[in-house]
Parts: C-alpha cells; sequence; structure tokens
C-alpha cells in the first residue's frame, strides 16, 4: 500500500493548478466535498471544499486544485 | 390492528421491514430491487431493529472475510430482533449450510438476486394488513435507491462466462445474462429525468455486455440500438451527465471506447483477468496517446443511505457545456476486478 499511496500522490500532484469539474457530494456549514471526473464514490479520493457552502449535492461545478494529498484533493 | 381501507386517509402505516446491503454494487442493486418492491406492496423500510417485523440481510460470499462480516451481522440482527431472512451471495450451497449451522434460528435462506423468493417469504412471515394506497405510499418512479439522490448504479447484466481460477463469482452469480438495451436505457432515461447527474454502469463483466444476446437490435426513443459496449456508451452519453463504466476488461473491441472519452482522464487497469499482457500494454498505449491517465480501482462498495436533499441547480454548468475539448458528454472508465486481483496488493 506504500508504493501505491507514493503513486497516488505524485498522480494528484499533477492535478495542482489544474480546474476540474467537480460534482458536489456533501455540504455542510463547514464545506463541501465533491468528485471529480475521476472519482468513483466509495472508491477513489473526494475533493474537499473547506468553506464552500452555497452549493447543493449534485451540483456540479469548476474550480482550481490548489492542493493534493495521497488521495484527496483540495480546492480552497 | 384495525384493518385499512384504501378509500380511506390513514395514518396507519405498513408493516416494517429491516435491511441489511453487505457486498458490492450489483449486490446494492438487488437490496434496491428488493426495497422497491417491498414498498410498492405496502411494507414501509426502518432502520431500527425494535420496529421491524423482520429484517433481511443481504449477503456477501466473496471472500472468506466478506462472509465473516456476513455471519456477524446476521448473528446481530437475530440478537437485536430475532427474525431474519438471508439472501444474496452466500444464500447457496455451502455457505447457505454454513449460515444453518451457525444461526439455525434464520427463518429462510436464498440466493442472489432472488427477489420472488424473498418477496414471497416476507409475506408468509409477516403478512402486511396495510393496503398499499398511492395516494400515500409514495415510491419515486426510479424506484427505492440507495445511493444520495445525484447518483445511481444501473447494472446492464448478471453473472460471468468466464472460469478465472481465483474467482467464485460465475459458480454464484452464473453465466452472463445480458439485458436489452432498450431496456438499460429506459431506466437511465428515467433516472437522468429524476435528476440524477452521475450513472455508475455495473456488472460482473461490462466489456462483454450483450454477447449473450449475440449483440440482438433492441430499441430505445424508437431507435433500434444494438446491445452492445459501445452502442451503449454512445446513447448514455446522450442523458447529459457523468456516466462511469465500471468493471470494463481489455476485450480488443473496448479501444471503441477511448476516442469517445477523448480528453478526459481515463482509468486504466492492469490486472490477471482475461487478456494476454500484450493486449493489456497495447490497450495502455492507446490511451497513452490520447492522453489518459492510467488509475487502477478496487470495488468493494456499501449500501449507503439516501439523501433527501433535492436537487437546486442554481449555479450548475449548463447541459450543452462540457468543455472544449469534447462534443460529447463525458465518459469514464473506471475498471475493476471486482475485488480480486488487488487484493494483495492492498493488504486487505
Amino acid at each position: 500500500m506504500a508504493l501505491q499511496q507514493s503513486i497516488s500522490a505524485s498522480k494528484l500532484q499533477r492535478k495542482v493548478g489544474t480546474t476540474q469539474q467537480i460534482l458536489i457530494d456533501t455540504v455542510s456549514d463547514e464545506g463541501s466535498t465533491g468528485r471529480t471526473r475521476a472519482d468513483a464514490p466509495e472508491i477513489d479520493g473526494v475533493v474537499h471544499l473547506p468553506g464552500v457552502t452555497e452549493f447543493q449535492p449534485g451540483e456540479l461545478v469548476e474550480a482550481e486544485i490548489t492542493d493534493a494529498d495521497e488521495y484527496d484533493l483540495w480546492v480552497s | 390492528m384495525t384493518h385499512s381501507d384504501v378509500g380511506m386517509a390513514t395514518t396507519e402505516g405498513g408493516e416494517k421491514v429491516g435491511f441489511i446491503s453487505l457486498g458490492c454494487p450489483k449486490a446494492l442493486v438487488d437490496s434496491e430491487r428488493i426495497l422497491t418492491q417491498l414498498r410498492i406492496e405496502g411494507y414501509e423500510i426502518t432502520p431500527h431493529y425494535e420496529d421491524a417485523g423482520v429484517v433481511i440481510v443481504n449477503t456477501c460470499g466473496f471472500i472468506d472475510a466478506a462472509k465473516e462480516e456476513s455471519l456477524e451481522a446476521i448473528g446481530e440482527a437475530i440478537s437485536e430482533n430475532g427474525r431474519v431472512l438471508v439472501t444474496g451471495c452466500m444464500g447457496r450451497g455451502e455457505d447457505a449450510e454454513t449460515i444453518r449451522t451457525r444461526h439455525p434460528k434464520v427463518l429462510g435462506i436464498s440466493g442472489p438476486a432472488a427477489y420472488e423468493e424473498v418477496l414471497g417469504t416476507v409475506r408468509e412471515v409477516l403478512p402486511h394488513r396495510h393496503q398499499p394506497n398511492p395516494l400515500v405510499d409514495l415510491i419515486p418512479a426510479q424506484g427505492v435507491k440507495l445511493t444520495p439522490r445525484h447518483y445511481a448504479y444501473l447494472k446492464i447484466s448478471e453473472g460471468c462466462n468466464h472460469r478465472c481460477r481465483f474467482c467464485i463469482i460465475p459458480s454464484i452469480r452464473g453465466d452472463l445474462v445480458s439485458r436489452p438495451i432498450g431496456s438499460v436505457m429506459d431506466e437511465a432515461e428515467g433516472l437522468a429525468r429524476a435528476g440524477v447527474r452521475e450513472l455508475l454502469v455495473v456488472s460482473q463483466d461490462t466489456s462483454a455486455y450483450g454477447v449473450d444476446l449475440k449483440y440482438q437490435t433492441d430499441f430505445w426513443q424508437g431507435r433500434p440500438l444494438k446491445s452492445n459496449l459501445e452502442s451503449l456508451a454512445s446513447a448514455l452519453s446522450e442523458l447529459g451527465i457523468w456516466v462511469r463504466l465500471h468493471y470494463v476488461y481489455p476485450y480488443p473491441h473496448v479501444d471503441a471506447l477511448i476516442p469517445m472519452m477523448a480528453g478526459q482522464a481515463a482509468p486504466l487497469y492492469r490486472h490477471a483477468a482475461p487478456a494476454r499482457r500484450s493486449k493489456r500494454v497495447a490497450t495502455h498505449e492507446a490511451a497513452r496517446s490520447h492522453r489518459k491517465n492510467p488509475r487502477s480501482h478496487r470495488t468493494l462498495a456499501r449500501s449507503m443511505p439516501g439523501s433527501d436533499n433535492p436537487l437546486h441547480f442554481y449555479r450548475r454548468l449548463p447541459r450543452g457545456d462540457r468543455g472544449r475539448v469534447r462534443d460529447t458528454s463525458p465518459i469514464y472508465r473506471n475498471s475493476a476486478a471486482g475485488s480480486c486481483w488487488l487484493l494483495p496488493i492492498l493488504g486487505c
């Protein structure tokens, strides 16, 4: 898993700075989560949008990816 | 308990059923189908053991860990409620015997996709006294879903014609039986109309779709379509929503999907499923030439409670706008050989 993790991390790093279409999955007072086109639900990673609260689950938005770790992406 | 009359406005509900859905997305679709039929017949679904007249457990028999989890779920349902029906992939053969031995109090055991059998047993052990009233017993047109409202699973076939030595699936689910494409597209269209924004196409072997039907022509919206993967992908792309194809094995004809995905991230796969190494590498190279990002996936999905959020699109991307490069709606291919080959690598 450690090898997969580092491969995943570098692939996701390449997405930082790109604009992605994101399908919003959950929205709370703290922010939203969603998935890009490459992310299957409950299988792949997610996109975190902290502080973003104006959307509803199921909305499609475009945003620039600002950060990434081994499995997830961030828009902040 | 009084017998409710269809003509009366009644607050009395129907008999309540509890449901535990384990296993993969294909099993989840089976759970959805059973729940939909239960709701049609006037049963209510409850998340509380103490309220349920019977609890159904849809089991997974894919690997030892899954079987153990299924047996524990059955045990918990028996101790918390006592009236338990077992169905699903452990409900046949040796696994069914294991269940009978370990949990003799189970009221009934049936195999996977045994919808009629489950319903029949529920009617026996929990006869419903509530007449379904279409005015109050609302069921969504697309059926009961176990996913949030914005995405849904679409099962296009059952079973698998391969006999991979490491895989138990064909002995549980049988040979490939594909749904005619008209039926699949009608369901997909209904889901899109109901507000689903992402379709997750699932089966045991999505690439093989239609081979048992000899790719027969079927009709959708009055148009003839062949029951094969390329036609299906093309037709689904007309719906204007995300389409994610799971369980796509690298058969040669699958290459035809790659141009449809031009410009997208296309997950790839390498595994010990049918295809010689040279073919897999060739597919990988073809995809690279379209600038894809290879990815490998593992599927082991669980059921999720439905979300009640209504869909309000106040800043949605217009349906026609899918970006600069492509002129068809996006189709993404995620593939996983169930969980088989990835399990040793992921340490599960």
